[in-house]
Parts: structure tokens; sequence; C-alpha cells
């Protein structure tokens, strides 16, 4: 007997809408020692990812005319229903971290900070599924914390197929049930997707649509960051007392 | 795009249209050029514009080195023929051995020089410094009497964003407290030394040779113990913990408002300065 994804009367195993993401909550400057840093949850998925930068170079070479941006990602042997102890050198620690990097060099303004570098920690301490999406957005926000000039918001939402139905915001089960999972960053302004990865197999036909839901996730996801953040510059400017 | 505003403010964040032709106008930080020449805003803050110049101010950033500022600095290793100082910044800047003066005279280094470069300063040492030029590496210079090795006083870091531009960043109160007040927000509170401040003006940097009473009056003045009595000591902690007060609710740092937030600490001992409750009411003037 398969499970039932989709109930009949259209509510997922959480009891959100096909095209509902996940409740979010962020916090940004936790720490006063990193240049920038955000607590983000994105349903039951919780990360934090803090930000030191730029910064002299301490390891690697310097790039001449540009900064280095260098991500770690990592998870806690709590984070998931087995306690399992991770080093960070494991390949999906390895493949995720890379892959932050490669979509965060797209949007950070790299040429006005020569000779320097940007690190990016991305800690889950609860997984539930997207925790790559989670680790993109709370990276976006820390960057901003950290004062650091981006192009624009990076939101990164996932999307599957299951019961016939595109999903969006895969939590852990419905990621595991076996269909396609497809995370994606967007940028909003240009409206460009930055990164896209695929697991398993989806047809040609369905693909447009369960892309468009992605799409449409992280659009959702962008309001209210962008919303957020603007919350906040508007309380600084208040205590700062400026008129 | 959509922009907020609050009592005139105009808040952005990152990918927001600030303008959309950039027809004669200057790009200042914050802001970035796209594709089509329309201005866009790089960080979250508050639209600047002042005549031609558009610029976002973000509320939490680093220290943005201008030429001319007084900083205060921290040595953090030497090379051959300089010093890199840790300004706050987004980089170490550089105070080369040619930009200072040894024993208050401005001559050509020698060889000799560059090996002794120990006997100035070492690591971690705190020095208050001028910047010579920001281009392409920020330089120091410290060819003033004023500028030179910090001792004898307490370090405190803060927000860059709550020093206002100022001519004098050297300030004494009226109690025999000095504060440096770098542009770059770290700043550095000792006892005022009357005798220093006599070396000081009296010492000429511009001048090409030394005199043999110069040099032995900046000996004098060097190797006399500085007794901190218990008195300075206090007024010192004053002062450092009303700047950790000011820095903590986002108020500006300037010896005004350091001068009253210590006058209404004087009921109050030093050590409970730093409670939040008391940091409110110490404040309470200024915040209003």
């Amino acid at each position: 007997m398969s499970t039932e994804f989709i109930s009949p009367s259209g509510l997922r195993l959480d009891g959100r809408r096909p095209h509902e993401i996940r409740h979010i909550h962020f916090q940004q400057n936790l720490f006063p020692k990193a240049s920038g840093s955000c607590y983000f949850e994105q349903g039951n998925t919780k990360v934090i990812v803090t930000v030191y930068g730029p910064r002299e170079v301490t390891r690697g070479i310097s790039l001449m005319g540009r900064a280095v941006i260098n991500c770690e990602y990592s998870m806690a042997t709590f984070a998931t229903g087995e306690r399992r102890p991770r080093g960070k050198g494991d390949r999906r620690s390895m493949e995720i971290s890379q892959l932050l990097q490669k979509t965060l060099e797209s949007v950070v303004l790299v040429e006005k900070f020569p000779r320097t570098q940007i690190d990016v920690f991305a800690h889950v301490i609860q997984a539930d599924g997207g925790t790559r999406c989670a680790c993109l957005n709370a990276a976006t926000l820390a960057l901003m914390d950290a004062g650091i000039p981006l192009k624009d918001f990076v939101v990164s939402c996932a999307a599957g197929y299951l019961d016939n139905t595109p999903l969006c915001d895969l939590n852990f089960v419905e990621d595991s049930a076996g269909g396609p999972d497809l995370p994606i960053a967007y940028l909003p302004t240009s409206g460009n997707v930055a990164m896209i990865q695929m697991d398993s197999k989806v047809s040609l036909d369905h693909f447009e649509n369960i892309l468009e839901t992605a799409i449409q996730g992280a659009k959702q996801i962008y309001s209210i960051l962008q919303r957020g953040v603007e919350e906040r510059v508007k309380e600084l400017a208040k205590s700062k007392g400026l008129s | 795009m959509q922009q907020t505003t609050t009592e005139q403010l105009v808040i952005v964040t990152p990918g927001e249209t600030i303008m959309e032709d950039n027809e004669g106008y200057l790009l200042g930080h914050g802001t970035y050029l796209d594709d089509d020449n329309r201005v866009v805003a790089s960080k979250c803050g508050i639209v600047e514009r002042i005549s031609q110049y558009i610029s976002v101010k973000p509320l939490q950033s680093r220290y943005m080195p201008r030429d001319g500022d007084v900083i205060v600095g921290r040595i953090s290793k030497l090379t051959h023929s300089s010093w890199v100082v840790d300004i706050n910044g987004y980089q170490d800047a550089i105070l080369r051995l040619s930009s200072v003066n040894i024993a208050t005279t401005q001559r050509r280094k020698t060889y000799e020089d560059s090996l002794n470069m120990r006997a100035l300063f070492v690591e971690d040492d705190v020095i208050v410094a001028e910047i010579m030029d920001s281009k392409k590496f920020v330089s120091l210079q410290t060819r003033s009497a004023r500028y030179g090795k910090l001792s004898k006083g307490i370090f405190i870091k803060v927000k860059p964003m709550l020093i206002k531009p100022s001519h004098n960043r050297f300030h004494t109160f009226s109690f025999g407290t000095e504060i440096i007040i770098g542009a770059n927000g770290y700043i550095f509170i000792r006892q005022f030394d009357p005798q220093r401040e006599r070396v000081a003006k009296q010492t000429n940097p511009f001048s090409l040779g030394h005199t043999v009473k110069q040099e032995e009056e900046e000996k004098k003045v060097n190797q006399q113990p500085v007794v901190n009595s218990q008195e300075h000591m206090i007024n010192m902690i004053r002062v450092r913990n009303a700047v950790a007060a000011l820095d903590k609710l986002l108020l500006p740092i300037h010896p005004d408002t350091i001068l009253k937030v210590v006058e209404a600490s004087r009921t109050l001992e030093p050590k409970y300065m730093i409670e939040h409750e008391h940091m409110l009411t110490m404040t309470a003037s200024i915040r209003s």
C-alpha cells in the first residue's frame, strides 16, 4: 500500500496545499564577532549561516581584482532523526559547499574587494528537507547583514512531483518518497535562475510545470525576506534617530 | 520596484532600482549600474542623495578609509620595510618605514633603521596615525609628533558609523582624561600628560634636522613612568563605559555625548555603568 502524499481534499501530509511554502522565520545579526549572520527557519528545517569578511586572505591564494568566496556547509550530529557523527569532508557536504559558492558568486559584487576573502559558514541544526535551499536563503540574509554588496537577493526553493501534482517546498518525507526533487536558486529582480539541480527523473512534459512551481515558491519567499529586511532597516533607522 | 518611505527616508534592498537612468549621476557605495543603465541598490539601507551623488547608506558596515582621516590602529605584522596595521577595514593598512619620524626627525631611512624597526613598533602595539593614501593600498603616516604609539590606556572598539567627521580627534576632558576617537571606530583612552603635549607642540614635524635638546626631551618623556593614580584610572574607566553604552545603544560618539553620559554616571560606581537599565538612564538626555 503506497503512502498518500495528497489527501482527497488536496492537503499534503503537513496540511499545506501543493503550492504553499512552509512557514519562514529569520533573525539577522546574532553573533557580534561575525561580520554578518542569520538564523533561518523554513518549516522544521533550521539553519544558521555566518559570514566573515571581506578580510585579508588567510588560506589559499588571493586574487588580484576580486574577492574569493569560501563556503562551508555542515550538518550538526543531532540534525536528523538519527544522531550521526559527520565530518565536514563527506561528499554531500562538499557538494553543497561548492553549490553555495558557485551560486553566491553570481550575486556578490566581488570586484569591489580585491585581494580579500569572504567566508560563508552554513550549519544545519535541524534538517527536514530543503537544507540547501534554506542555507542559500540564510546566506543571502547573512551577506546583507555583513553589508556586502549584492546584485540581487538569492532566493531558493525546491519543488517535486508526487501523486500527479507538482509540490512546492518539499519536506523530508516528501523528499524521500522517490519522486523528483528540483531545488533552484532564483534572482527575483532579473527573473533569472542562478542554480538548478534535479534528483531522480522527470518527463519533459512535467518539467516546465515543476520548474514554474519552484519559481513561484521562490517568489513567495522573496516577498517575505524583502519585507523582513526592510522592517529591520526601518527599526535601525528609528533607533539611530534619523529623520 | 517598490520603495518604502519612512518620513522622507527611502529604504532599499539589493536588486531594487533607485533610478531608471543614471544620466549625470555619480554612483557611490551601495549602488551599481546594471546592463540597462539603471541605478540599482546593492546594499540594504537608506538612499542618500547629495546633489548629483547617490549612495546607499547601510546601517552597519566596516570602516571605509578616506585620505586625511586620523585613525587608531593595531600593528598586525612586520615586513622588511613596513608595518601592517589593522584598522577595522576590509583590508589591513600599511605603515611604511619612510612614513614615520624617528626621534622626531624626518630623514632618509638607512639600512640600520630597517633592521631596527622593532625598536619603534612591534606586533599588537596600538598606534594613532593619519591615512595618507587610500587608492589601491591604504597607507598611513605618523609624521606629526602627535601620532605614534599609544600606551598606558584603554582601547575600545565601536561601530564606525557612530563616529561623526571631525577635525580634531584628540580631546581632553576637564577631569584629565584624554580620548582619541579614531575615524575607524577604534578608540584609545588615556591620562592626559601635559609634558607630552608640550613636547608635541615644540617639535616641528617639518624640521629637517634635530637639536640635541629636543631628542633629550623626547627621551625624558618616554622614560618617565606614567603613574596613573586611582582617581585617574576610575575616570578613564568611566569614559570607557560611557563609550560602550553609546555604542550599544547606537548613539553618536562624540566628546559632547560622552561627557553627558559621564556626568550622568557620577552617582554610580563605574562597574554598574554597563548594566542595561543604567545605560538607558544615563543616555536618556541624548536619546530624547
